[in-house]
């Protein structure tokens, strides 16, 4: 094993694996949803439009209307994909650091210590706003700005969790 | 950041009440105008877009002397804005900050305290040279706009200002280590004191052109590839002929061969042409090399026509990396890369950045003092790689065929029957394809070494990245579900210099180089800058 070096302290230190995740509320995942069918239906709108103003010749329309079967398939399904994705964002937070988990089918797991972070920025769009809902946005000096951003949380929640940032971070 | 804000907003407020803090600030010497010239100069020409019609112009008009004249203009322009620049530049070194007010329509100005600046660095381009003059580069570690040249000035003055700066940052960095040690005269004394630099190595006019050659890959590749394709298309003639069958009838007359190689040869031409380029480039800026350590730092002398003089602490170094082209590996040189704190993209590695310090075609022996002057590093020889599964192999041979038979059989369909051929020469352009890939995924591994991950990658060459654990910004694993059944997963790790990431190693592995990593992030108070 050319790992041992590292196997021997492995089993003190702490685990990020085994921790207990925390839910965005269940509102986010429905928000997204609504907003992505509403686009698509905005987009179809559209597409029926230039079909009826446009003078589109008969061939390219009988060829066209062959692939109208998957297209529906895949706007029926595709809010339902977006919203179980946004459903699989978990998070949590740990005494040095928070951790993100997301994706349905690559699943990701970002972990950022506390110490590191420069700024934390508190984001709402208007929908968001209306039922209540916040972003927290953590950046370090990654390149390119990396950022660790938690959508979807109860505004008190993202507060809490800025303050516990800003105060653990100043510890 | 917020400091920063903060700081400009105080000194807003305290130019205007105090009328006397403005009147500290000064302009440069004149001579700057050459700096501000020249850097206008550089913007354009870097900028072809700006070049190419500005050029075409000149083109269209018959007459030399209108030609003449617009040059003329262009140039008189470009000296009139550089002197209006000069004319409302004006700086201040005082309180530990560097303040400058510039901008000759929308005003600026930038306050840095002496403990935000990242290094202190000096160009000596060939204008200033006659006249002993320099120009100042002040580094923030804020962003890419706290970014402060201070031209033409005396080798002195800008020689004290370093000093002070350095002075400071030496000094704070004391006291917050032991307070007591400083009240005592002899310790101030000894911590203050410049540190001695000590020459660590050189390089030849030879290790330059070799720079040169390697840097170049991509076309050095391309000519190989060229070669190569060549002698193969010329051993299938004779081969298919003795067989009885006449690609090259079939393919093409005698016209298309011609016309072949005379692609051929100009894409050699090019070739050269660019190496040569290359070559002259390694020159220009690494003439002259020379790398000078000490305690803390690092300091390079480099450039034919400007000289530049390049400090960085050793603190800021976020990671080093060591490439070996696969003419590297035939020369038995490396190039090793030191990377301090970088914004936005990545910039490309060599001509004049001074972000990062490169360090052209050392030897190995000379890899592994740098190595462990910068973070003590291990030999990279004598470390023990984790190295990644072979599914990642087997994954991307089997999408490539895929995506090959695809392209061949779309090929096929529509340039039938004539163009077969075409779908047999797909194959052994699949065969080198697959084989890279194997390659690379032989070349990938990790490895853990007091208190260093290194990562090894690469194709024909390689490249080993070493990151100090202990500077990681986010680290991140990933994995799909088909992973997850053979309990593998990715890993990428973030520091303020890159992102680094090895894809298919053992989960076990890749959560103790995590935990590992957060343990040596948030149980020690080591500060990543």
């Amino acid at each position: 094993m050319p790992f041992s070096n590292l196997q021997v302290t492995l089993s003190d230190l702490p685990t990020f694996e085994n921790i207990e995740f925390s839910n965005l509320d269940p509102s986010y995942a429905r928000l997204v949803c609504l907003v992505v069918a509403l686009v698509e239906c905005l987009i179809a709108g559209i597409g029926i439009t230039i079909w009826w103003l446009a003078e589109i010749p008969e061939q390219l329309k009988e060829q066209a209307s062959s692939i109208w079967g998957p297209v529906l398939l895949f706007m029926a399904i595709f809010p339902l994909y977006v919203f179980k994705a946004k459903r699989a964002i978990k998070y949590s937070i740990r005494d040095h650091d928070l951790v993100l988990k997301s994706g349905l089918f690559w699943q990701k797991e970002v972990i950022q210590p506390i110490r590191r972070i420069q700024h934390v920025e508190l984001t709402r769009g208007p929908l968001e706003k209306r039922i209540g809902l916040a972003n927290i946005s953590l950046f370090s000096a990654g390149t390119s700005g990396a950022t660790f951003t938690i959508p979807g949380l109860r505004l008190i929640t993202a507060a809490r969790i800025r303050r516990y940032v800003l105060q653990m971070e100043r510890s | 950041m917020n400091d920063a804000s903060i700081n400009k907003v105080n000194d807003g407020l305290k130019s205007g009440a105090d009328s006397k803090v403005s009147a500290d600030f000064v302009r440069l010497s004149p001579w700057a105008i050459l700096h501000f010239s020249a850097h206008t100069i550089l913007q354009l020409v870097s900028n072809a877009y700006a070049i190419v019609p500005m050029a075409f112009g000149l083109y269209q008009t018959n007459s030399v002397v209108v030609a003449m004249a617009i040059v003329a203009g262009i140039f008189a322009l470009i000296v009139l804005s550089a002197a209006l620049r000069y004319l409302f530049f004006s700086y201040l070194i005082h309180n530990e900050s560097v303040q400058v007010r510039e901008g000759v329509f929308s005003k600026k100005q930038l306050n840095l305290p002496f403990h935000r600046i990242q290094n202190v660095n000096f160009e000596h381009p060939f204008y200033f040279r006659p006249l002993g003059l320099v120009t100042v580069k002040i580094d923030g570690a804020g962003s890419a706009s706290e970014e402060v040249f201070l031209a033409a000035l005396e080798l002195e003055q800008g020689e004290q200002i370093r000093e002070q700066i350095h002075r400071h940052n030496r000094l704070s960095k004391s006291v917050a280590k032991s307070a007591a040690e400083v009240f005592s005269e002899s310790g101030l004394n000894e911590e203050v004191s410049p540190p001695p630099w000590k020459l660590m190595l050189t390089r030849s006019l030879p290790d330059l052109v070799l720079h040169g050659l390697t840097n170049n890959r991509a076309w050095i590749i391309l000519g190989a590839l060229g070669a190569v394709y060549g002698q193969a298309a010329d051993n299938i003639n004779t081969y298919s002929a003795s067989l009885g069958l006449d690609f090259g009838g079939l393919v093409s007359d005698q016209g298309s061969i011609a016309l072949v190689l005379l692609g051929f040869s100009a894409i050699m031409m090019a070739i050269m042409i660019v190496a040569g380029l290359s070559v002259l480039g390694s020159i220009f800026s690494y003439y002259n090399y020379e790398l000078h350590t000490s305690d803390d730092a690092f300091m390079v002398r480099r450039g034919l026509l400007t000289h530049h003089e390049i400090n960085m602490k050793k603190s800021r170094i976020q990671a080093v990396r060591v490439r070996r082209d696969w003419l590297d590996m035939v020369l038995g040189r490396m190039n090793v890369v030191f990377e301090q704190i970088s914004y936005g993209p990545r910039q490309a590695v060599g001509m004049g950045s001074d972000k990062q310090i490169l360090v052209p075609s050392v030897e190995a022996i000379h890899t592994d003092q740098l190595t462990n002057e910068a973070l003590s590093a291990e030999r990279l020889e004598a470390l023990e790689f984790t190295p990644i599964s072979h599914r990642y192999f087997k994954k991307l041979a089997a999408i490539t065929t895929v995506c090959y038979l695809t392209i061949s059989i779309v090929f096929f369909s529509i340039l039938m029957p004539l163009d077969f051929v075409w779908v047999l020469g797909l194959l052994p352009i699949l065969t080198i394809h697959v084989f890279l890939l194997y390659m690379s995924y032989k070349r990938w591994g990790l490895a853990i070494n007091d208190g260093l991950v290194v990562v090894r990658k690469g194709v024909l060459g390689v490249d080993h990245i070493l990151i100090p654990a202990f500077k990681i910004q986010e680290v991140e694993r990933s994995r799909t579900p088909l992973m997850k059944r053979h309990e593998l997963s990715s890993i990428s790790i973030t520091v303020a210099s890159s992102k680094v990431s090895v894809p298919f190693l053992p989960d076990q592995v890749v959560r103790g180089v995590i935990n590992y990593c957060l343990f040596e992030t948030e149980s020690t108070n080591r500060s990543w800058m």
